[in-house]
């Protein structure tokens, strides 16, 4: 176990180094002056080149690479250029936000996806089983920003039930923690939709495999005792690919969450991004796609190692 | 837009390695098309799903001769007619536009928009999938860090991201969705080549005087073409919904040609006074990416032996 | 004289704060001889003397606006573009300012503010001002002419160890005729200009570009030129609270203000860039005003009791052509293409009437502004024939290029491709490009025959209550991209004699009436076609009160109070 645990994270090392190259890059590619997006309609050659020089932008790639990554280790991801903040004022608070939405989308996307997959499965051809199993279907393949659309007009603007926009209620004085949740129901429940829907059908699967292996044991066993063997091994064998899949889905929910964010206006990471792509604003681009990467591979890092922990076969790979 | 479901596969496709070889081997006899095709048949669902799919590339592709109206050109005095109205049956949008007319011309690009990356993607993936399967070793190491690298960023984040630095414009989101995939379609094509360069080096013992880059090009690639389909079938239908989705961001197209997902974002304006706008281009593309899931599926079905009669 | 005015500040002090009736208020100011005065006040206070049912403004609450853009930086020296400016002017103040709290004249009257008094030297070139007294900053920090030059040397004084480039670029066209500031005493300050700068005044009530307006040495040297953005500090109404960047800026009531307090306790302002989101958050009972209303959203948002506030505004929506583009170089296509679009269907049908068709190419809500002015018709036949005439019988092709939002911009996109219809209905097949805002800011600076640029026509959408505006945008010492800022991306030259003249034009009607002159003649050269007048649509909840929707691109929160 020691010797996958070295090995697997000494792995993630040249990944993301890797990552920083790609990002690094993918800005440095992209058309347009900073300079001139900073000057905006008062600008003028030589004060282009002023605020050029002041970006240190005259320099080359690699002096400019090896400068960013020395500074991002550090901490320091450069000024704004459209709001003329440090980039990491405007980066982590943002990327708290996004993390509560994400963990509440993953407390839904589990409970609905392990509850629904459960029954659907101890329960093949039920009038339960096929409805879930068509919604499922239809439910993975619903673009999320045209869900959170139909939550938005339905919940909260005309039955008003939810608020439609933002985290917090800005005329309150206080943040309560019923305030936020209040908030985070639908983004949560957008989000998580499509994620809850594959979960519901894996499990649903591996519980099916799992009735299929024990379908001839079980005339041999009693009435009760089969429907606990089959929960008992239909968990333990679903639960590694459950867990490789959630870990997945925590990154697929931390990009997706881009779209609940500007279409809830949820003030995280992925409203960032976007806001920031918009504004061809490179150093927040920059920053939010490395943290959230970083996050991304720490997160997979920690499923890998949770389903080796379970299932001896894998480490040996 | 379920982008785990690319993960999905993996494990799938894991657990039904040993009969991928079995099947493979089975697929080296020319009629083993005849038998996927009856198995296939006997999915009303996934022939329903396909028969849908043809049906709206088709009706797309002839979107110049069979749509009503222009789909650029508004009738003012109509903006916002609902569904029903005489001779625009699904209604107009903000601007006056037929909705049918712009869902026929949305349908060329959204479907382009899907169907190209997932094409051009698999080409390349194909192509590094075999070389580094194949020759192994240093090659290997390479290409597969390398794309290990591509494969930490999430999907979306790295598509937006790409689709925002390139600009907007349909060949600059094709290309960074096509981008986002090789990863993910290199893997598999990466397993099956080394699936069937396993065994075939086993057999190989036996047999004498095949050079490498036949057995390379007779052998595994066929072997290798069948799950980088099945996987791409169900990646199209992905595809479908995040394009849409990097429309509906303005990263996509740019107006006035319309796709599904820009159709949806248009209708965002008046979503409590003419809901229509935005959810006619939304159930279009639930069907569409919905059907090319079930296709997949029905694809893998087909082609797994254990499933057959 | 003198008494009379201390005797009627006092009177309207008490009036608005609360201790005075409306009634005893006339009374004693008709007593002093202050009765028209008095009439201004109670209109200004949205109370008009015939019993109007808006109810007593009562102090406090906390109104919520959400803007159509992320703000820019705080510095009101540095920073462009109306979201920022109706922020940052509640905050800061300058010399002197716009009265908005009349709605129902052609553009704004200048004010004093920081300044009781000024006079104008008989060569037009010094500007007294005589500064208030008992001022302070924010930060407690006392506001004298040792301020003003301090401030207006970051601008302008190259030399200074407090100039800052930024705010150099950005307050370019208030600044750039100035020699030298003078400070004789705590209470005077004097400007004295190079030449004659008939406008100068109007510029420097503007806010569009960096502001005249001043912030507190004390604070700008603790804080930094980069650092004052954080930490507003100005002389205004409001004071900053605090800003988490795409959340919200919070502003609150200055209780040491030297003038009229404010009824808010609160103003919190969020950006909100989809207009779908605005409007959904506005009906929500979210927020309680909204900018730039999406055009389609309007009317049912007003069945569910919102109120549409709009009106003049010195904004014109408008193309310019490139003039060194050989299919533009005979007046007769330009005229044509003046006639091909039907700005009128747009303003109605497109618009819904937030907007009205432009006549002529200066803004409106300026002392030049001629609402009878007389531009093209909408006549495709004869812009065809003109066409022809002019060697293009079939059209031609061409690309013109706008932005997708930004500053002031309504919804380009769909207004851009209304144009690209009506050119197309004339033979001419007009090619698209669209970019983001400040992409497209940078390649419209370059001008459009730039290497990188070459379009025929490009966009741009604002105004100034100042009749200069009109020289930025075609004089030919404004050509991109040389210069200050190239606002004059299409090279014309035509003009240029006569707005030179006009510029050193010092008493206004005259030069109002040259400033018309130069418009006639810019119809007659079509330069650019003006397409549509914005009337700044806001939309507010039932229960804000007081709002005057002045004829400027921002309003004076003071008079707002919440029901």
């Amino acid at each position: 176990m020691l010797k996958f645990l070295v090995y697997r994270v000494s792995t993630i090392v040249p990944v993301l180094f890797g990552v920083s190259i790609v990002v690094f890059l993918m800005m440095k590619l992209i058309p347009g002056d900073p300079a001139e997006a900073i000057l905006g309609p008062a600008a003028t050659t030589e004060k282009i080149e002023m605020v050029r020089k002041s970006l240190g932008l005259d320099r080359p790639f690699y002096v400019q690479y090896v400068r960013w990554l020395w500074k991002v280790l550090q901490g320091d991801f450069g000024m704004s250029i459209a709001v003329n903040v440090p980039v990491a004022q405007l980066v982590w608070p943002k990327f708290w936000n996004t993390v509560l939405l994400t963990i509440g989308s993953l407390v839904i996307c589990i409970v609905v996806g392990l509850g629904v997959g459960i029954v659907s499965g101890t329960r093949q051809y039920s009038w339960f089983d096929r409805i879930s199993m068509s919604l499922t279907l239809v439910v993975a393949n619903t673009p999320a920003f045209w869900l959170g659309l139909i939550l938005m007009v339905v919940l909260a603007l005309n039955l008003g039930w939810f608020p439609a926009t933002g985290m917090y209620s800005m005329r309150a004085s206080q943040k309560t923690v019923g305030d936020l949740l209040h908030h985070m129901v639908l983004p949560a429940i957008t989000t998580a939709a499509v994620s809850a829907a594959i979960i519901a059908r894996l499990v649903r699967s591996s519980f099916l495999d799992v009735i299929r292996k024990h379908y001839i044991t079980a005339l041999r066993a009693k009435g009760l005792a089969e429907r606990d063997i089959i929960l008992r091994h239909g968990m333990k064998n679903a639960l590694p690919p459950i867990i490789n899949i959630v870990g997945l889905q925590v990154g697929y929910l931390m990009g997706g969450a881009l779209f609940t964010e500007v279409v809830f206006s949820w003030p995280g990471i992925g409203l960032q991004i976007y806001s920031s792509i918009v504004a061809r604003d490179l150093p927040v681009v920059q920053a939010a796609v490395l943290v959230t990467t970083f996050v991304f591979v720490l997160v997979n890092l920690g499923t890998d190692i949770v389903v080796a922990a379970l299932d001896p076969r894998i480490r040996r790979a | 837009m379920s982008v785990a479901n690319l993960q999905v596969k993996d494990t799938a496709d894991a657990k039904t390695q040993p009969d991928v070889a079995a099947e493979q081997r089975m697929f080296r006899r020319p009629s083993e098309w005849r038998i996927f095709w009856e198995a296939f048949s006997q999915d009303r669902l996934a022939v329903g799903a396909a028969a849908l799919i043809g049906l709206v590339c088709l009706v797309s592709m002839l979107a110049p001769f069979l749509s009503p109206y222009d789909p650029t050109v508004g009738d003012n005095s109509l903006r916002l007619a609902p569904i029903g109205t005489p001779s625009h049956w699904l209604g107009l949008d903000g601007q006056g536009r037929d909705i049918l007319s712009r869902l026929l011309w949305g349908g060329r690009v959204s479907l382009a928009i899907a169907l190209l990356p997932v094409a051009v993607s698999s080409i390349i993936s194909v192509f590094l999938g075999l070389v580094a399967g194949f020759f192994g070793g240093k090659v290997d190491m390479i290409i597969m860090r390398t794309l290990d690298v591509f494969f930490a960023f999430p999907a979306v984040l790295l598509a937006v991201a790409i689709a925002g630095v390139l600009g907007p414009g349909m060949l600059n989101v094709m290309l960074s969705l096509t981008i986002v995939l090789i990863p993910y379609i290199s893997r598999v094509a990466y397993m099956a080549t080394v699936t069937v360069k396993n065994e075939l080096f086993v057999d190989q013992a036996r047999v004498s005087g095949a050079r490498p880059l036949q057995i390379l090009f007779h052998h595994i690639l066929p072997n290798t073409l069948s799950p980088v389909i099945v996987y791409g079938s169900t990646l199209v239908g992905i595809m479908i919904v995040l394009g849409a989705g990097l429309s509906f961001l303005g990263l996509g197209i740019t107006p006035p040609k319309p796709d599904w997902g820009i159709m949806c974002s248009d209708g965002r304006n008046f979503l409590s006074v003419a809901p229509h706008v935005s959810a006619v281009p939304g159930i279009m593309l639930i069907l569409v990416a919905m059907s090319f899931n079930i296709v997949g599926d029905g694809l893998r079905d087909a082609l797994d032996p254990k499933l057959r009669k | 004289m003198e008494e009379d005015r201390i005797g009627f500040e006092t009177l309207e002090e008490a009036f608005v704060e609360g201790r005075l009736s409306r009634r005893d208020f006339i009374k004693r100011s008709a007593q002093i001889g202050a009765g028209a005065a008095a009439m201004a006040v109670l209109s200004s206070l949205g109370l008009s003397t015939s019993a109007r049912a808006q109810g007593q403004p009562k102090k406090g609450g906390t109104l919520v606006i959400a803007k159509e853009s992320e703000l820019d930086i705080l510095d009101p020296h540095s920073a462009g573009g109306w979201v920022t400016w109706r922020v940052s002017k509640q905050m800061h103040e300058g010399l002197i300012d716009e009265d908005l709290t009349q709605a129902n004249v052609p553009y704004p009257k200048l004010i004093p503010k920081l300044a009781t008094s000024w006079d104008i030297s008989k060569d037009s070139l010094t500007y007294s001002f005589k500064l208030r007294k008992g001022v302070k900053f924010h930060d407690g920090t006392s506001f004298d002419s040792a301020a003003v030059k301090y401030n207006v040397d970051r601008c302008a004084a190259k030399d200074a160890p407090q100039f800052y480039a930024r705010a150099n670029a950005y307050t370019t066209w208030i600044w750039q005729f100035l020699k030298e500031v003078k400070t004789p005493d705590e209470g005077t300050v004097q400007f004295v200009l190079r030449e004659p700068y008939g406008d100068f005044l109007r510029q420097l009530v503007q806010g569009g570009g960096g502001a005249a307006v001043f912030i507190s040495p004390a604070a700008l040297k603790k804080y930094g030129n980069e650092g004052i953005a954080e930490h507003p500090t100005g002389t205004g109404p409001f004071r900053f609270v605090e800003r988490v960047r795409g959340e919200k800026v919070v502003t609150e009531r200055n209780p040491s203000y030297w003038g009229t307090q404010p009824y808010l306790d609160r103003i919190i302002d969020r950006p909100m860039p989809e207009p779908a989101a605005r409007m959904t958050a506005l009906q929500a009972g979210e927020v309680d005003m909204i900018y730039v209303p999406h055009p389609d959203g309007i009317a049912d948002l007003k069945t569910k009791g919102f109120r549409l506030e709009q009106g003049p505004a010195p904004h014109v929506w408008y193309f310019a052509f490139n003039l060194r583009d050989k299919n533009y170089q005979d007046v007769r296509v330009r005229r044509a293409i003046n006639m091909a679009i039907d700005r009128e269907g747009m303003a109605k049908q497109l618009l819904k009437g937030t907007a009205v068709a432009a006549r002529g190419l200066q803004a409106p809500c300026c002392p030049s502004y001629d609402p009878n002015f007389k531009d093209y018709p909408y006549d495709p036949a004869q812009a065809k024939k003109l066409l022809a005439e002019a060697g293009f019988p079939n059209g031609f092709e061409t690309t013109w290029q706008t932005s997708v939002d930004g500053s002031g911009q309504l919804i380009p996109v769909p207004m851009a491709e209304w144009v690209q219809r009506d050119l197309a209905k004339v033979g001419i097949k007009m090619k698209l490009r669209t970019y983001e805002w400040i992409t497209y800011i940078g390649y419209w600076i370059k001008g459009m025959d730039d290497a990188s640029n070459k379009v025929g026509g490009q966009q741009m959408s604002w105004g100034m209550t100042s009749d200069y505006w009109l020289d930025i945008v075609t004089n030919s010492s404004h050509i991109a991209p040389a210069g200050g800022a190239g606002q004059n991306g299409g090279y014309y030259t035509g003009a240029d004699a006569m707005l030179n003249t006009a510029r050193a034009e010092m008493d206004e009607g005259k030069r109002a009436a040259l400033y018309k002159k130069i418009n006639q003649k810019i119809k007659e050269d079509a330069p650019a076609v003006p397409i549509i007048n914005d009337l700044a649509p806001l939309m507010l909840s039932p229960k804000v009160k007081g709002f005057v929707h002045a004829p400027e691109e921002w309003y004076d929160m003071t008079t707002v109070w919440l029901a």
